[in-house]
């Protein structure tokens, strides 16, 4: 009878071993990536999509996005704990200054050279020295920014050649000249480019001098003589109000990144993108900086492989003119260059001039501080309801602030 | 079809049918219970949606109010950048897409938000169409109404007098939420689409399709799918939202894939088939071991029954049982006694007429029984032979019996003191085979029969009555004929007296080779050696013949030990 009784356990004993797997969730046995990014809205929503037909294409993984406001997410990647989400987060959409940080302490590593090579012969150069640090690539890059200017034609014949062209035009009275986002160091820093403002460091970073910028304010001078002017460079909503008196036909010119593009081709006003042209005189061109948005794998993720398949595939030609498409960023993929639909728009070709001609954001941890503290001192200024007269702009960005 | 198998079969069948029924019960209520459980998910979403729908509007309303207070309080309302500045920041603080402020039928100045309010075709069209919504707006109430274009998203419009119903009205303020798929998307749970309706027809639709859906069943193809899930029809949900000031309302309407069924089916079914697969592998080992406890004792009477058949009179089958197969077993043991008793009764009454015949006496009888088991002892203990029970009853019958031939050969011939004469001798020589008759007679006893039959065979073939020799001669009639002649030689009997056992031992081992297997000669003389008066006596109560007389004794069971079959 033992050999019955054993027959029974087994007969129990097997069923329940195959269904105790079998009861566990179906994930359980799959990989399961957990994507994390400070992207919202629309650009959050199709980032979700393509990575929903990545998980597809994959087969048995799960892809998890989570999304943080960008304060939120700078705040978690920098929160100094020993076991923090490092353990929970398997890739990061951030942007490329970000890299230089995470690498510094560890978070994120280099992309294997085979991936590197890869990537070489189909990424832009630039978007590559961007991502990188040290001779080491940090990231995937998978979109880019760049500022440019927006003119309108029918005010401007020529593409302006200068700033001062634009402040010089003779426009009619109702009609600002120029505008750009006085608060953003990001818009700022291609005119005190002009005035050698960005030094570049030995690690790859750069040095804002506030001389030059002091300098720049000093040479827009002519502008702030209307009042009207000073609100329309600095302010809640600055993006829409630009557009909006552009398409009225009451702003000539302003400081634009790609993703107006859509919405300036659905007003129906004629528009034209050129880089962004520098000061009569000045030492150098302006140059914009592009900043790119990448994805870097987590060092201490357990799909380090998978991960970086998946930002690869963010990569293919569709999918990330997709993506692009919907964040309204610009393509990295040097094949985008080429496509008849580019060459045929003005938009996209003055803003693809502006990337070939701009300076990668230095994927440095001390040109991030650097920037954050231009910007804590720029909204010193633009806080004010009119324009301060040089002196007083001179102690606000010296830090002398009275 | 065996016992066996039929036992295994109605288990199984009885398993399946039970895991049959239990699982589709099972299967049936988990899909009620989870079609409950999403229907239920689905209209909390739908309710989220919809109060996060209203919400916006009561966000609308008041962003609308602030910009009338903004406008009654200023100064001068003009498109002016700074006023255009002042506005944006209202579209800032409170993420409206437009906001229009109108004069008359002039539209003073207006604001957008680039993202989504840019798109012309949410400028308001002033007045509205609708003649109940123009009087409602002319009359300086404040109105809500949908705008539809017919190449450009839809838009929800708040307006509001500026100042109070007793002044004269002369601008309205017009804040515009655009009812796109970016709206749609924001309200929509995860993992549904749906459709916001107006008056019963799409406005919009997620997920975004090249032309809207004329009803909602259209967008089920964009829904998410699982195994199984395609059985179920999705779930519809739709909850009215916003009322509008033409008396019609927003509605909201989901539809969901029914995921949870699907996924709930497949781990029913999947449980349901490894339980059945158990339950059959359960009801095979239980079936099998049922089988095999009630078959055991039915196997053993089988075999018992068997034996009894051939003839083995000593079986008796251990009883373990308290049910209905014990009482069988016990039944069948008493049977079996009967019929051993019966054999008895005839063997005691033949051994009875030998010893009433012959001068014997019940003694010889004893020995020779119990030297001849002894013997066999010594045989079983060197390993030259193995008895079984039913082996040592019928060498005790032929022992006991091995003169009851001299049943037929006259008293004066018997009992004759002086020199027989060759047809007295031819007489005597015939004993043998009379014997064995009579004993093949009783039945089932043939081999004690050939017994006797060749007990007086010697091992040089000088015996009779066939003159067989060596291994021609059962081994059971050497033994016998050892120990009969021993019996006889140490015996006083009217004609001579007894000789001394070391004088018989000797004639023994000298008459080995001849008259007498050498083998069983000398196992004969260790079995009388060890052979202790004591043990004397011990082994002859566990005699046959011992048994045979003991029916008479007071005291004595008459019971032989239980022996199994074989």
């Amino acid at each position: 009878m033992r050999l019955h009784w054993l027959l029974a356990l087994m007969a129990w004993g097997v069923p329940v071993g195959l269904l105790a797997p079998a009861c566990q969730p179906a994930r359980s046995t799959s990989a399961n990536l957990v994507v994390a990014t400070s992207w919202s809205g629309p650009s959050a929503g199709a980032l979700h999509r393509e990575l929903l037909g990545i998980s597809r294409d994959l087969g048995s993984v799960n892809v998890d996005l989570r999304t943080y406001s960008p304060n939120a997410f700078a705040d978690l990647i920098a929160r100094p704990q020993p076991q923090g989400w490092e353990g929970q987060l398997d890739l990061l959409i951030v942007p490329n200054y970000w890299l230089g940080r995470l690498a510094e302490r560890g978070i994120i590593g280099e992309i294997p050279l085979p991936r590197v090579v890869a990537l070489q012969s189909r990424v832009v150069g630039q978007a590559l020295l961007a991502a990188s640090r040290g001779g080491q690539l940090l990231g995937f890059p998978i979109s880019a920014s760049v500022l440019a200017l927006v003119y309108d034609p029918t005010r401007f014949p020529a593409p302006p050649a200068t700033i001062d062209d634009l402040l010089a035009a003779p426009l009619p009275l109702d009609v600002l000249p120029f505008a750009l986002d006085l608060g953003d160091p990001y818009q700022l820093a291609a005119l005190v480019a002009c005035f050698d403002g960005l030094q570049p460091t030995g690690d790859g970073g750069l040095i804002w001098r506030d001389e030059a910028t002091l300098e720049v304010l000093r040479r827009l001078d002519r502008l702030w003589s209307r009042r009207e002017a000073w609100r329309a460079c600095r302010g809640q909503n600055l993006e829409s109000l630009q557009l909006q008196l552009f398409a009225e036909g009451r702003l000539a010119s302003f400081v634009a990144g790609p993703r107006l593009i859509e919405p300036l081709e659905r007003l129906g006003r004629p528009f034209a993108v050129v880089p962004l042209p520098g000061f009569a005189g000045a030492p150098a061109p302006a140059t914009a900086l592009v900043s790119y948005q990448c994805a870097a794998v987590v060092r201490q993720s357990r799909w380090i492989d998978l991960g970086m398949d998946v930002a690869s595939r963010l990569l293919d030609d569709e999918a990330n003119d997709r993506l692009n498409h919907a964040t309204r960023g610009l393509p990295v993929l040097g094949g985008a260059y080429q496509s008849p639909e580019a060459i045929a728009s003005p938009a996209t070709v003055g803003f693809l001039r502006a990337l070939e001609n701009g300076r990668p954001f230095p994927a440095s941890a001390d040109w991030q501080q650097t920037f954050e503290a231009i910007a804590v001192r720029l909204a010193r200024i633009v806080t004010r309801p009119s324009p301060p007269p040089l002196d007083e702009l001179s102690a606000t960005l010296m830090g002398r602030a009275r | 079809m065996k016992l066996r198998w039929q036992l295994v079969l109605s288990h199984l069948v009885s398993i399946i049918v039970a895991a049959v029924v239990i699982g589709a019960v099972t299967v049936l209520l988990l899909l009620r219970n989870t079609a409950t459980i999403e229907k239920q998910m689905v209209d909390a979403g739908l309710a989220n949606a919809a109060h996060t729908l209203e919400q916006r509007v009561a966000d609308l309303s008041d962003a609308r109010d602030a910009v009338a207070s903004f406008v009654a309080y200023a100064a001068a309302i003009g498109n002016d950048v700074e006023t255009l500045g002042r506005l944006h920041n209202v579209l800032s603080l409170y993420r409206l897409e437009r906001v229009e402020i109108f004069a008359g039928l002039h539209k003073t100045v207006e604001a957008y938000r680039w993202e989504r309010g840019a798109d012309p075709a949410l400028a308001t069209a002033w007045l509205p169409s609708n003649p109940s919504i123009a009087a409602q707006v002319a009359s300086g109430q404040p109105t809500t109404w949908v705008q539809t274009t017919t190449d450009g998203p839809a838009s929800l419009k708040l307006c509001a007098p500026v100042g109070g119903t007793g002044e004269a009205v002369r601008q309205w303020v017009v804040v515009t939420e655009p009812l796109d798929t970016d709206l749609l998307e924001r309200l929509l749970p995860a993992q549904a689409v749906g459709a916001l309706e107006y008056n019963r027809e799409v406005l919009v639709a997620w997920p975004p399709s090249p032309s809207p859906p004329a009803n909602l069943g259209e967008l089920a193809r964009f829904l998410p799918q699982a195994p199984f899930s395609f059985l179920f029809s999705p779930i519809e949900a739709a909850r009215p939202t916003a009322q509008l000031d033409d008396g019609a309302s927003l509605d909201l309407r989901v539809l969901a894939a029914p995921l949870r069924r699907g996924e709930s089916l497949l781990v029913g079914v999947r449980t349901w088939f490894l339980v059945l697969a158990g339950g059959i592998a359960t009801a095979f080992a239980l079936g099998s071991g049922l089988a095999g406890r009630l078959l055991s004792p039915l196997k053993s009477l089988i075999e018992g029954t068997a034996a009894m058949a051939r003839g083995h009179l000593m079986v008796r089958l251990p009883v373990e049982r308290h049910d209905e197969l014990g009482a069988l077993t016990r039944e069948f043991n008493r049977m079996a006694d009967e019929i051993r008793n019966t054999y008895i009764g005839v063997i005691s009454t033949l051994a009875e007429v030998v010893e009433a015949k012959s001068h014997y006496t019940r003694d010889h009888i004893e020995r020779v029984e119990r030297l001849a088991l002894g013997t066999l002892d010594v045989l079983e203990r060197r390993g030259w032979v193995r008895f079984s029970s039913h082996q040592r009853f019928l060498f005790s019958v032929a022992a006991i019996l091995h003169d009851v031939g001299k049943i037929a050969i006259s008293n004066e011939i018997l009992n004759k003191s002086g020199p027989l004469d060759s047809s007295e001798r031819e007489q005597i020589l015939t004993h043998p085979e009379v014997g064995a008759l009579i004993v093949e007679r009783m039945g089932k006893l043939e081999r004690a029969a050939e017994i006797i039959r060749c007990a007086h065979e010697h091992y040089d073939g000088g015996g009779y009555p066939r003159g067989l020799k060596g291994e021609e001669i059962p081994l059971e009639s050497r033994i016998i004929l050892v120990v009969d002649a021993y019996d006889a030689m140490i015996v006083d009997r009217p004609y001579s007296q007894g000789r001394p056992v070391e004088h018989v031992v000797t004639e023994l081992r000298a008459e080995a080779g001849r008259q007498f297997d050498p083998v069983v000669v000398e196992a004969f003389i260790e079995a009388i050696s060890l052979e202790s008066p004591e043990a004397g006596a011990a082994r002859a109560d566990s005699g046959l013949y011992r048994a045979l007389h003991a029916d008479s004794d007071p005291g004595f069971s008459g019971q032989t030990p239980p022996v199994s079959p074989g």
